[in-house]
């Protein structure tokens, strides 16, 4: 930026989005409190930045997107809070397995099951011990700021290219829904680091094939060697990162006191409370949850007679301190959970409990023994060498050329490997993936080609083209991030009927809907195959199966389902066929249904191109290749009949087509090399992304900081009277003055209802923790909000009610040591004309009052705050200097 | 061995020629289901002097074959086409004058494809 001492207001969850936007990545979300905002900011500015947003239909689907992104090359980010990272685990296990970048950030809320919106620090053992299935870990970044968090975001993006690993950053409301004023430059994108991606499948062009998968089926010692590696890929980042903590006050700390995040600020706050009372107690805040910085925390305990680990929780990471100390200290702990944020106040006492315990006595005859223990040597970790086993032999095929004046009739396609496959004798997937590679070898795609693979029994690839392997049901989500970032691509998504029907059906229908531009080829075959036999969502009455022994009884179970019936009812849809392999006939129609979908996407039709393909399972019939085929002519296609649904795709010219968007449309012809979207710069994001940037000045001198030189305020009224318009302008006016600030405003289901409230802080340093529970400064709007936040006030302190609405003042006993002024503050709104404009006489009451800011820098401050509604800037001054008037008449 | 040499008994008068990698055949049948000259047989089928082939490959399976002793085979491709292992090639007398109407898929094809 031009101006460097210009600084933005940034909200916790802006932070995010605008680290997102700098690092290049796209953001596939789900809207979840407290980090709706993320949404909301991304939907508005990735699509004018080039960026991919996509709101998809479920946190699964989001996670899934994500994967699929990210197994072609791209940086991807999914935010989320705890009920929805759960759900996101399916991805990140993938991912991790995959060895697929990506960052995930949850803001962690009160648990367990759908527990509540409060901040919380209760997924620690999910991010740090847990999170999915398999031997995995993800790096932890725990940042406790807006500016950490933005900064960490950023990081998590380079950890995530560097290790190929999904990035967990775990925060909370408090974190994503409070601003800071942040020192923001285009030096910021000096951060980004950029990383080659010769492993993503983006089509194999010049290149051998990629396959993105974490399946590893045979050799079984295949997937140990996976285990092996990602252990010593493990290793290395533990080595690597090393112990990134920070240490507050522990020179010479006797009681170390471990706390991360928004859990630390309050810490501190608390600890140099307790410093003023003599007990030298200092803070060690890992800035990592994983790797765990244990040396670190030796290191500090050395000194310490005890350790207190405080958290938003029952006690998590506790339990990591324990193990790094080896009982070499006693480890305490105090926690709030269920989304509470613990006073100070309570961690004082505690803070004071632990130093009455240890420092009191003598010292322990066994202390020095014990301390040995610390000694960071005996902890190194012994690092897991991968011993490479042999890779079975490959099996070529030894089919000839043809002699000279021999043409062949029907050969083995190049987009096959030449490999005897697993499939049962007679299965159809053998003759569909000899179908579709001789399709695509036909309309030499090849390298064009990515092709999404299911769970089911055609998991194993053969494909000689660029692959990525999905979870169970996902290939829908996958293929849809995969076409929105490799527009120009081929992509088909191969899945079975559980898959697609049963377990994918959200992701499906709701691609289908969207219009996705790839090609589905939808493997009917009435049963689950892989899994031996057991119903499909599309088994038929009298097809025995091992969970139905007399075929499907449709009282129970219902009917099987149709899926072109259904898909035929969505616009997204643009071509949709269902063919059968039943004999050489049918196969012919397979190929023609197949090839005209690709034919179509290779010319740029927009929306989904499905060809459902019936098809045998000779061995969980029960039946021969020819009788499977027989039956399928009788039986299933009866149930199923066959023929064109749709075909509503027009003509494309080839070449000639402007891009478009929608289903049916012609988008973009194929190109031959993959056009990498712009990473817009610093400059761009910052203009398009609606930023509050503020220019402190040093002209505001008119204040007197002597009553309140760092106030901690709470404004608290009922929604509609604009408390976050009045925080807002409170929050300019600071930073204009050059302070530095935090805004904690409740959110999510707490502004149900009608309340509305915020807190803030006005500081000339480092602001520890944006929450508050003993506030300076309480201004109470209404009746509720003085009854709820008037005897929080701490002595000394100023309790501002607005006496238009603040109607029984006895309702509650205020501490006699607490100002309280009663200020007409809605009547002189509306004597004003604009009862609306309450909020801006309460600034200049307040600000009249206390004197803790220069009027000037408000006055100042309301043209920028009403940029959006130029005509309401001048009553706002007028309603401001009115407050003000007030505030001298009544001093 | 060529695939000539292999069906050299017959090779001069079939129009068309069947090759099934043994390796691959699974035994499913489909070639003879399909096969409108009868001609595709289980290698146990067929006598030892027109086989060109294991009767069990590897895997455990009867490989099926073409055994084609009166020339027959019109090099239709439904054979090939319907083979779900892609274990089938069918070649065909190419007519004079006239150019392959689909290149060789050999390994070492797929290879150089990969290369390019």
């Amino acid at each position: 930026m031009s101006n460097d001492s210009r600084r933005v207001l940034l909200k916790g969850e802006e932070a995010i989005v605008l680290a997102a936007a700098l690092a290049g990545a796209d953001l596939y979300g789900y809207p979840i409190t407290p980090v709706t905002g993320v949404v909301e900011m991304a939907a508005a500015l990735f699509p004018r930045i080039g960026r991919v947003f996509l709101q998809a239909e479920s946190e699964l689907a989001a996670a899934n997107m994500a994967y699929g992104a990210a197994a072609v090359g791209q940086r991807v980010l999914c935010v989320s809070s705890s009920p929805g990272v759960s759900l996101k685990q399916e991805a990140i296990s993938y991912m991790a397995g995959a060895e697929l970048p990506g960052v995930f950030v949850n803001a962690m809320r009160g648990g367990p099951g759908l527990g509540n919106i409060g901040a919380s620090q209760a997924d620690y053992f999910q991010a740090v011990h847990g999170g999915g299935h398999g031997d995995y870990h993800t790096p932890v970044l725990a940042p406790s700021t807006v500016g950490e968090t933005f900064a960490m975001t950023l990081e998590a993006f380079n950890l995530a290219d560097r290790y190929r690993t999904p990035v967990m950053v775990i925060i909370d409301g408090s974190i994503a829904q409070s601003s800071e004023s942040i020192q923001l430059g285009a030096d910021a994108a000096k951060l980004v680091e950029r990383f080659a991606k010769p492993w993503a499948a983006t089509g194999a062009v010049g290149r051998l094939k990629n396959i993105v998968t974490s399946f590893r089926l045979d050799p079984l010692e295949a997937l140990e060697n996976l285990n092996l590696e990602l252990q010593e890929k493990y290793a290395r980042i533990e080595k690597d990162m090393g112990d990134q903590v920070v240490g507050e006050m522990l020179e010479d700390a006797e009681l170390l006191v471990v706390a991360y995040g928004s859990m630390a600020g309050i810490a501190l706050a608390a600890i140099r409370d307790a410093r003023a009372q003599g007990i030298r107690a200092g803070l060690l805040r890992p800035r990592t949850l994983w790797p765990f910085p244990a040396n670190s925390i030796r290191q500090a305990a050395r000194k310490a007679r005890a350790v207190l680990v405080l958290e938003m929780s029952c006690g998590q990471m506790v339990h990591d301190v324990r193990l790094a100390l080896g009982g070499a200290r006693e480890v305490h702990f105090y926690g709030r959970s269920g989304g509470l944020i613990p006073q100070e106040a309570e961690i004082l006492q505690q803070i004071q409990a632990v130093h009455r315990t240890h420092a009191a006595g003598p010292e322990p005859a066994d202390f020095a023994a014990r301390t040995r223990l610390l000694d960071s040597s005996h902890y190194t970790r012994e690092l897991i060498k991968p011993h490479q086993l042999p890779q079975p032999p490959r099996i070529e095929c030894h089919l000839l050329p043809p002699d000279d004046g021999q043409t062949v009739v029907v050969g083995r396609p190049q987009t096959m490997e030449d490999l005897p496959t697993h499939y049962c004798p007679g299965c159809g997937h053998g003759n569909l993936h000899q179908i579709i590679a001789h399709a695509i070898d036909d309309l030499k795609l090849r390298e064009k080609t990515i092709i999404v693979e299911p769970v089911g029994c055609s998991v194993i690839t053969y494909w000689n083209c660029d692959t990525v392997q999905a979870a169970h049901g996902r290939g829908m989500a996958l293929a849809t991030a995969i076409s929105r970032t490799c527009h120009d691509r081929v992509i088909l998504s191969y899945q079975g009927d559980g898959d697609l029907a049963s377990i994918g059906m959200a992701e499906t229908i709701h691609a289908a809907s969207r219009g996705e531009d790839f090609v589905l080829v939808f493997v009917n075959n009435c049963i689950y195959g892989m899994t031996g036999g057991q119903m499909a969502p599309t088994s038929i009455p009298g097809l025995p199966t091992t969970t139905c022994s007399t075929g499907r009884d449709k009282t129970d179970v219902g009917a099987p389902i149709d899926m072109c019936k259904l898909f035929s009812q969505l616009e997204g849809v643009v071509y949709l066929e269902r063919v059968a392999i039943d004999g050489p006939a049918g196969m012919n129609k397979v190929g023609r249904a197949i090839k005209q979908a690709l034919k179509y996407q290779a010319e740029g039709v927009g929306g989904l191109k499905i060809v459902e393909v019936l098809s045998p399972c000779t061995v969980g019939w029960k039946m021969s290749a020819a009788e499977s085929h027989r039956y399928i002519k009788e039986v299933v296609s009866k149930q199923f009949p066959l023929g064109k649904f749709k075909d509503v795709a027009p003509a494309a010219a080839p070449g000639a087509a402007a891009p478009q968007t929608g289903a049916g449309t012609v988008i973009s012809p194929i190109h031959a090399t993959r056009p990498w979207r712009k990473i817009a710069s610093a400059e761009e994001i910052f203009q398009n992304a609606d930023l509050h940037w503020v220019t402190p000045s040093a002209t505001y001198q008119n204040t007197d900081s002597s009553r309140f030189p760092r106030p901690a305020i709470r404004i608290s009224g009922h929604g509609g009277q604009g408390i976050v318009l009045l925080s807002n302008l409170v929050l300019h006016a600071a930073v204009r003055s050059g302070r530095r600030i935090s805004l904690l405003p409740s959110y999510g289901s707490a502004m149900r209802g009608g309340t509305s409230n915020g807190s803030l802080r006005i500081s000339d340093g480092p602001i520890a923790s944006p929450y508050i529970s003993t506030p300076d400064i309480v201004v109470a709007m209404n009746q509720p909000s003085y009854e709820k936040f008037g005897q929080s006030v701490r002595d000394g302190g100023l309790l501002l009610c607005d006496s238009s609405l603040v109607i029984a003042p006895d309702a509650i006993k205020i501490r006699p040591a607490v100002q309280v002024v009663h200020a007409p503050i809605t009547r002189i709104a509306k004597e004003l004309g604009n009862e609306r404009m309450a909020n801006m006489v309460a600034a200049g009451v307040l600000v009249g009052l206390t004197k803790m800011l220069d009027p000037q820098a408000l006055r100042d401050s309301i043209p920028e705050v009403f940029a959006h509604r130029p005509k309401l800037i001048a009553p706002n001054l007028a309603a401001f200097d009115a407050g003000l008037q007030h505030a001298a008449q009544t001093v | 061995m060529s695939n000539s040499q292999a069906n050299a008994s017959w090779k001069d008068k079939a129009a068309g020629q069947v090759q099934v990698e043994p390796l691959l055949c699974k035994s499913c049948g489909l070639c003879a289901e399909y096969c409108p000259q009868d001609l595709m047989k289980p290698a146990n089928d067929i006598p030892s002097d027109s086989r060109s082939g294991p009767i069990i490959n590897p895997a455990g399976h009867v490989v099926y074959e073409i055994y084609d002793p009166n020339n027959k085979c019109t090099g239709c491709g439904i054979c090939a086409s319907v083979c779900p292992e892609g274990a089938v090639v069918v070649y065909r007398t190419k007519p004079a004058g006239k150019q392959a109407a689909m290149p060789a898929t050999s390994s070492a094809s797929r290879k150089e494809a990969n290369r390019e």
